[in-house]
């Protein structure tokens, strides 16, 4: 039997956020900052299959729910991108990561963690994941208007994607944009557009109605660590 | 030209189509103008769409400014390929 992941919480902002861990807990440690909103629900077997992956060859690996998202005990519209930030800073700290696997909206948030080695998987500007989330609403939603498409960044809180998002967060989300780093391997998928240092084959699985796995795609990401990580 | 380039428009579309939704290419060869799209294929929920219109954005180069944005354009294969043809070679 393979050993199973670990549930605990890591302290930022004075309370308890959930994370599950993976794999050996000396050596390498990798610290996943996950797709934001509704992306990460569709990509959380993704995440889960990849670990899976990493524990068996060496590597433990970490994904936190961000305050006010996944398990969190807290609605979103509590928070602020600058909490965000923060619980970033905090979680690296206390699982020890020696390096950092950001995810879509999750390359926004990467920059906290800077010094230590980043591989960026499919990044993307803050503007795009917040249009498509409003588009997404106005899609299904007729009252969701353009008066109520522009109250998204200046009353809210609006619910997008099935969370209440603050003004504040949703302006925050909309003028980020992944920052140059350095020490950055960057993936993508072979159907992309955009500069990478390693293209994946696999289905853009945070774009799918009904997402299950995608064993190519863990396949490629997870070769694509083990390979420069361990 | 313009043949070529609407051409063009079109294989871009059904390339987005198999890549962004996972449809099967064979399926997606035989769409026309009049099949159905949002509300016909399971695929396709809300989230998708949004993403299929940032796909076809970045692959052809436009941006789809949000009052241009109207649902009807992706109620069939047809709809959706004039609104794409005519961001794309005005």
């Amino acid at each position: 039997m393979p050993p199973a992941p670990r549930f605990w919480l890591y302290d930022s902002l004075d309370f308890g956020n959930p994370i599950m861990s993976h794999g050996p807990e000396t050596g390498p440690q990798l610290l996943i900052v996950p797709p934001l909103f509704e992306e990460l629900n569709r990509t959380r077997k993704l995440l889960s299959d990849i670990m899976r992956r990493l524990a068996e060859g060496g590597i433990g690996s970490h994904l936190p729910d961000l305050p006010g998202t996944g398990e969190s005990e807290h609605p979103l519209e509590l928070f602020e991108w600058t909490d965000w930030r923060h619980a970033v800073g905090n979680v690296a700290d206390q699982c020890n990561a020696t390096a950092i696997f950001s995810f879509r909206g999750g390359c926004l948030l990467d920059e906290v963690v800077r010094e230590k080695p980043i591989f960026r998987f499919s990044p993307v500007d803050g503007k795009r994941l917040i249009r498509d989330l409003i588009r997404s609403r106005s899609i299904t939603d007729a009252e969701f208007d353009s008066d109520a498409q522009k109250a998204v960044f200046e009353t809210g809180p609006t619910n997008l994607g099935g969370y209440p998002v603050r003004p504040e967060l949703a302006r925050a989300v909309r003028d980020a944009a992944p920052a140059t780093i350095d020490d950055i391997t960057t993936i993508r998928l072979e159907t992309e557009y955009g500069d990478a240092d390693w293209k994946v084959s696999g289905p853009a699985l945070w774009r799918r109605a009904e997402p299950s796995g995608a064993p190519e795609l863990t396949d490629g990401l997870a070769a694509v660590i083990l390979r420069q990580a361990s | 030209m313009a043949t070529d380039a609407a051409e063009m428009v079109e294989e871009t579309l059904r390339a987005v189509l198999v890549d962004v939704l996972g449809l099967d290419a064979a399926q997606v060869a035989d769409f026309d103008a009049n099949t159905e799209l949002f509300g016909a294929i399971p695929e396709l929920d809300s989230m998708a769409v949004a993403g299929l219109l940032t796909e076809i954005e970045d692959r052809l180069g436009i941006w789809i400014e949000d009052d241009e944005f109207e649902t009807e354009m992706l109620e069939t294969f047809g709809n959706l390929l004039a609104f794409a043809k005519d961001k794309a070679l005005q």
